[in-house]
């Protein structure tokens, strides 16, 4: 905290005294599902963008009040004036996040910025028919790192159909199809297929797309030379130095890829039965679109367990194993990559511990650079979340990553992070952060900043 | 590992196959699983008289529907302790119920009586606006099956199948009209709503716990879209002569006792705070 510029604490404060004048008179907003079967955010959520228990069953059920079918969008209970809204409400949500301000420390060069939030996410979500429900997000992402040739990378917004947009299938036969003696069919759900641009790890015991300490932006220089890598858990991350997607594009050491991708290409199949559940799939690989240069696809399998259900307890474990098929590039040689790993969560009243460790190996590495390239990896990614008071959210994440890739290139990195969010209403959140590299500061990317301190917000519509 | 694009195709969609055949497969051995748990606990036995074959059956579909379903909020055991419970209400008022406790809120009863099945699948039909969701589309067999379960497992007593509450009729000068909201408007004042409503329905009391010892606000009458306990006026009628058991909000059948008309004006009232 030394090297704290005087600018960012005076930036910080004002923020933090005046936004909430700002904002602490508008209508209470409520989010597409929440609006659409009259509930609460907190019913599903943690506070957005995570779920709790309710959340998950929901989700998994494929958008759906488990045990029962759609159809309320069309049958809608009209209460009140709620029924004057229009139904377009009911299928769309609104997510801006991103940092405001932020601000490193011990790392070369020493940097304050001031920005507008990075991220502004569009939903559309529902069903169409009792079977059939789908998902599209619309995103802009202002200045984020992709990847290049020959290791280069670059800063830019991407604008677009962005992380996720898929439809779901929900395969069960419809009840009414069933003899209504039959007892078969309450203990399971699905099994649903999901078809389009997905995060599989949606249903890990901990998904990547539901963080409350958004990923912290990297940065390059202007020669396209990575100074600092994207700050995110990085038990799902790349984890290998010096690798490009199949079609020869730089790959971040901690982008979120395979299983743990925040959405690529690939069909998605779960089932529910009883606690347990199947989860299985084939993906593209790694950004690689629609049109995979090595037409080889990667399948994965997950198996989860639920436990708990009373003393406000419960939790989940999960375990996985993705092989990507020729998935990634070093130098010029298509690879294999195994990835696989655990996930567990449990929550017990307002705390909510989950985490992840992740394994991955490399094969089919050329000769010439199998000397010189660690063909394994490892990450762990821990975190807590405790609902302090109504409008009071703190959390502690711990990331790990014994790094792989190519020996002269890779570091480790350590990073302690510590957030406090300050909810102002059920859906609209200010941030103050801080993430500590407890490993080594060096020029690495990994490790290029010792202390990082940034405020933003997290609105949700 | 280098399969060509046929092997891979084929691979695949054998991969696919045999997930699902597992899937079917252990998905039959769960359901026999809990056939058999059922048969072990046998909650019949508390009601002897529901005994039939019907109701047994009836009854094993109904914790199904709960296992899966409602205990994330209500808890396995029924005592409002489910995983997200915390979560709907971390600092205040409602909490998923306990329905052990054998207090309910959504009555057509007397205060302090259990509710009638007709009340527990109301609810569960048309949920609790902001904090349960709706169960419509169980069906009304699947809406009985849990209601009956809830009873048999948790509550373990008879349910009243009767009310002594007298539901009056909706006619003559008790239809809506000015002036029966007018008499509803002094009503409100003569019979103290206002201490915990405030004069103008908005404004509440902000002192008051529920029977959980848990902070509860008195509702703003002016914002139908917040009433748990439904919005036509025969569920307002309802609300006032029975009360919200675990809440603060009094039963006020034993003031209207003789004439019960007059609780349409406090209804008409109500009515006239919204704008309907
Ligand atoms: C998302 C959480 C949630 C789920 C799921 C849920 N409930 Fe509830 N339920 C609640 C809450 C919260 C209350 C209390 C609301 C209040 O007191 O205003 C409640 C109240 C009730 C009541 C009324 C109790 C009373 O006081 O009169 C009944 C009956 C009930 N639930 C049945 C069910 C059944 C049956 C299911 C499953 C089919 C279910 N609930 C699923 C949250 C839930
Ligand atoms: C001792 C305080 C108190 C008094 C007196 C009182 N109420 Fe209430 N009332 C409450 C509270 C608290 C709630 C909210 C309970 C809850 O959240 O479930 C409530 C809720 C209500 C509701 C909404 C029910 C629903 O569907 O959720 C109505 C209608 C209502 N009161 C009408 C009245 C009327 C009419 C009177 C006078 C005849 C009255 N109340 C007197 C405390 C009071």
């Amino acid at each position: 905290m030394r090297n704290f510029p005087l600018s960012t604490v005076v930036l910080l404060l004002i923020s933090g005294v005046l936004l909430p004048l700002f904002f602490t008179d508008t209508a209470k907003a409520i989010p597409a599902f929440a609006r659409k079967y009259d509930m609460s955010c907190t019913s599903c959520h943690t506070k957005p963008p995570r779920l709790n228990a309710f959340g998950e069953a929901f989700h998994m059920a494929g958008y759906q009040i488990p045990q029962t079918k759609e159809g309320e969008l069309r049958k809608k209970r009209q209460i009140g004036r709620i029924h004057s809204e229009k139904e377009f409400l009911n299928i769309f949500a609104m997510r801006t996040t991103g940092n405001i301000l932020e601000s490193y420390s011990g790392g070369k060069p020493p940097e304050s910025n001031i920005a507008f939030p990075r991220e502004i996410e569009l939903y559309f979500a529902g069903s169409f028919t009792d079977d059939i429900s789908y998902f599209f997000n619309l995103s802009n992402e202002s200045k984020t790192i992709s990847g290049l040739e020959n290791g280069k990378f670059e800063e830019k917004a991407e604008f677009g159909l962005g992380k996720e947009f898929f439809i779901m299938f929900n395969l069960a036969p419809a009840k009414k199809d069933m003899p209504h003696k039959k007892m078969g069919r309450p203990m399971m759900m699905g099994p649903m297929i999901m078809l389009g641009k997905i995060d599989p790890s949606t249903n890990f015991s901990y998904s990547t797309n539901r963080q409350f300490i958004i990923d912290n932006p990297g940065r390059v220089d202007s020669s396209g030379t990575i100074q600092r890598y994207t700050l995110t858990p990085y038990a799902f991350s790349a984890k290998f130095f010096g690798l490009s997607t199949g079609d020869g594009m730089a790959i971040e050491v901690t982008k979120s890829v395979l299983y743990n991708t925040p959405g690529d290409f690939g069909i998605d199949t779960h089932t529910m039965i009883g606690p347990f559940m199947i989860q299985a799939g084939i993906m593209q690989g790694i950004s690689a679109g629609t049109s995979d240069v090595n037409e080889k696809k990667d399948p994965y399998l997950m198996t989860r367990m639920n436990f708990g259900g009373t003393n406000y307890f419960s939790g989940s474990v999960s375990g996985l194993v993705y092989w990507g098929n020729d998935t990634a590039k070093v130098g010029t040689e298509l690879i294999d990559w195994l990835r696989y790993g655990f996930a567990g969560n449990v929550k017990y009243k307002l705390l909510d511990i989950y985490g992840a460790i992740i394994w991955d190996k490399i094969s089919g590495l050329a000769a010439s650079d199998a000397a010189q390239f660690d063909d394994t990896a490892m990450g762990l990614t821990l975190e807590a979340d405790l609902l302090l008071t109504d409008q009071h959210l703190v959390s502690l994440r711990y990331d790990h990553m014994e790094a792989g890739g190519f020996n002269i290139q890779k570091a480790n990195g350590r990073v302690l992070t510590l957030q406090v969010r300050k909810y102002l209403r059920d859906n609209f959140a200010l941030f103050l952060r801080d993430s500590v590299n407890v490993g080594s500061v060096s020029d690495n990317p990994l490790q290029n900043f010792r202390n990082l301190v940034a405020a933003g917000i997290d609105f949700d519509f | 590992m280098h399969l060509n694009k046929m092997q891979m195709k084929k691979w695949g969609l054998f991969v696919f196959v045999t997930l699902l055949f597992i899937t079917a497969q252990v998905g039959s051995q769960e359901m026999d699983h809990s056939k058999m748990n059922m048969d072990d606990t046998s909650t019949s036995e508390a009601a002897p008289d529901m005994k039939t074959e019907d109701n047994a059956m009836s009854v094993m579909r109904g914790k199904m529907i709960y296992d899966m379903s409602c205990f994330l909020c209500h808890g396995k055991n029924g005592e409002g302790d489910g995983p997200a419970s915390r979560f709907i209400g971390p600092y205040s008022h409602p909490r998923p119920n306990r329905f052990t406790s054998g207090v309910f809120k959504f009555r057509s009863t007397e205060s302090g009586e259990l509710p009638m099945l007709t009340d527990l699948m109301r609810t569960i039909r048309e949920g609790i606006p902001g904090y349960m969701p709706s169960f419509r589309n169980l069906g009304e067999d699947g809406i009985k099956d849990v209601a009956l379960y809830i009873t048999e497992a948790f509550i373990q007593e008879e349910l009243p199948t009767t009310t002594t509450i007298k539901y009056a009729k909706h006619v003559g000068p008790y239809t809506y009209s000015a002036e029966s909201a007018w008499r509803g408007g002094l009503l409100y004042k003569i019979m103290k709503c206002n201490e915990c409503h405030g004069d103008d329905g908005k404004a509440g009391r902000m002192d008051l716990k529920d029977d959980r010892q848990i902070m509860v606000h008195p509702i703003d009458l002016t914002r139908q879209e917040t009433f748990g306990n439904g919005t036509s006026h025969e569920d307002i009628y309802r609300t006032i002569m029975t009360g919200l058991d675990g809440t603060p909000m009094p039963g006020y059948a034993d003031s209207f006792v003789g004439e019960e008309e007059s609780a349409w004006d406090l209804v008409h009232f109500i009515l006239s705070l919204q704008g309907r």
